[in-house]
């Protein structure tokens, strides 16, 4: 077994190629395309990637030399949306090896991106997992929106399609609502997997033009914590159409826990999905009681076998479940609600203050659009500071109001206005990027 | 509407689009928006939105790649050649 580094668009040749390396013994490095190229060798380097196969076109751009030691296997590169044909069906071969199938890199918001080893077992039995919940037949078609060297997109979509047969439509994805739209209405897709960020825009877009998407049956939404406006507003505008939130994270395969019918009553990420198991523990490692914060703990049965470099991101707290550095509680009905990062909990004067719930109350109560909550240090006090997004400087009448709703010291003491918060591509706020008020 | 009326209705765009960079407003025309201003996708899938509204075009499927979009003068470009193709005819 080797590793060997794939890098492209999303394109029938890259499924092939990923199948091809599987088939071979391989082990497949996805390293998403849009990686300046410098970083993408020194992250094969890293991963000890003897060959790469690479999209057509993305090794003339740059400049740089390169090592004796990888392989570039340049392949062809269409720009096409298209069904995946049976051919591509038939070479796939059902694996449940615990040999390596993949190594993803994270798109976490802190520090730098891990590889991620899985293996087949890990993949395919996430995949099974999704397979249970989704339920995909002979009538659906699933429309890949993201990136497939992405865990999600690679687990939750293509291997689903694979393993069950179900229609699977190929396309570019760095493109606008309208062309995404447009092809769900043309290829008569039923699932689509998005993140907030494509959501929202999607959501936007359907509002401005009409297009015939009555064959979407259900939008399944991931890779960071869907804003309660954007739920609401997304529910409103794709009526009818079934909004699922599903949660994860690439060492736990992906998938860990998913909304389905029976479990979507508020903007949760569900309950566990089949053979995983939640808890919510303190930081001392005791569960904590129903219904309060804590952090998120998972045993799974397609955990990651480790990351390239080594080492473990967070200790785990509780029976070697593994730790997710989310901080979440169970509503009433049992559906997880996950609340923010571990690193992102602020202690003042001995109070825990989650960022997401402060921000939550201003965003529900004020004027406010979106916001951040920053924890400032001076000489003489720590205190909490407001970022904020609007159309005007937040009235006095609503701070006062927020008096009413929050603890004292959840109340910010400063606030700045800002024309927009930094995010990346998945919407997920980036927390530690400075900002400019 | 000729190439520079098209240029200068997209450069006041481009200038919100990327107010955060602080980027000089007479330095638009110049610069490239991927290598000096980090246009990242969702800044390019943005572009392409409100390129498409502000002058009433589609962008062809095959020029919705990034590199199409690197300057003002590549964007012009494309947008003066949908331009005249609904209308007929190709001003200069």
């Amino acid at each position: 077994m080797s590793r060997v580094a794939l890098i492209g668009e999303n394109s029938l040749e890259y499924i092939e190629k990923l199948i091809h390396i599987w088939n071979s013994g391989d082990c497949a490095v996805l390293l998403d395309w849009r990686i300046p190229l410098q970083t993408a060798i020194e992250m094969m380097r890293e991963a000890d990637v003897y060959k790469c196969f690479i999209e057509d076109g993305l090794l003339e751009k740059s400049n740089i030399s390169f090592p004796d030691h990888i392989e570039f296997v340049e392949f062809e590169k269409n720009i096409v949306t298209t069904m995946l044909p049976q051919e591509i069906y038939d070479k796939f071969q059902h694996n449940y090896e615990t040999n390596e199938a993949v190594v993803i890199y994270s798109s976490g918001t802190t520090g730098k991106s891990k590889g991620i080893i899985l293996s087949h077992y890990a993949i395919n039995t996430n995949a099974d997992a999704i397979i249970d919940y989704m339920q995909p037949n002979d009538n659906d078609c699933i429309y890949i929106a993201k990136t497939l060297s992405h865990s999600s997109t690679l687990t939750g979509e293509l291997l689903v399609a694979l393993k069950t047969r179900t229609k699977l439509v190929i396309a570019p994805t760095i493109v606008p609502p309208r062309f995404v739209l447009g092809n769900i209405e043309k290829y008569k897709v039923s699932i689509i997997c998005l993140n907030p960020m494509l959501l929202s825009m999607y959501a936007q877009e359907y509002q401005r033009r009409q297009y015939d998407i009555r064959s979407l049956k259900t939008i399944y939404v991931s890779g960071s914590v869907l804003s309660d406006k954007t739920y609401s507003i997304a529910h409103d505008v794709f009526c009818g159409i079934n909004i699922y939130n599903v949660y994860g994270l690439s060492e736990a395969g992906p998938r860990v826990s998913a909304q389905t019918i029976d479990c979507c009553k508020s903007n949760s990420v569900g309950k566990a999905i089949r053979g995983v198991d939640i808890v919510i523990v303190d930081e001392n490692g005791n569960q904590v009681p129903w219904g309060e914060r804590g952090i998120v703990h998972i045993k799974v049965p397609s955990k990651y076998s480790g990351y390239i470099s080594g080492g473990e991101k967070h200790t785990s707290l509780f029976n070697e479940y593994l730790n997710t550095g989310d901080v979440g509680y169970f509503d009433t009905n049992e559906e997880l609600h996950i609340v923010g990062r571990i690193d992102d909990v602020i202690i003042i004067d001995a109070h825990k203050i989650y960022p997401y719930d402060v921000e939550k109350a201003i965003t529900k109560n004020t004027c406010v659009t979106e916001c951040v909550i920053l924890k400032c240090e001076t000489e003489d006090n720590t205190f909490l500071e407001c970022i904020y997004v609007s159309d005007f400087e937040l009235p006095l009448e609503d701070k006062r109001r927020l008096s009413n709703l929050l603890m004292p010291y959840e109340i910010p003491k400063h606030y700045s206005r800002t024309d927009e918060l930094p995010k990346n591509n998945n919407g997920k706020l980036l927390r530690n990027k400075k900002l400019n008020s | 509407m000729n190439r520079t009326e098209i240029k200068n209705k997209l450069i006041d765009k481009l200038a919100i689009l990327f107010e955060n960079t602080n980027i000089d407003y007479d330095l638009l025309e110049y610069i490239d928006l991927i290598d000096d201003l980090g246009m990242d996708s969702i800044t390019f899938i943005t572009i392409i939105v409100e390129i498409e509204a502000l002058f009433g075009i589609i962008v062809p499927d095959e020029k919705l790649q990034m590199d199409y979009f690197k300057n003002v003068c590549d964007i012009v470009e494309i947008v003066a050649k949908e331009l005249a193709g609904n209308s007929g005819k190709e001003e200069a």
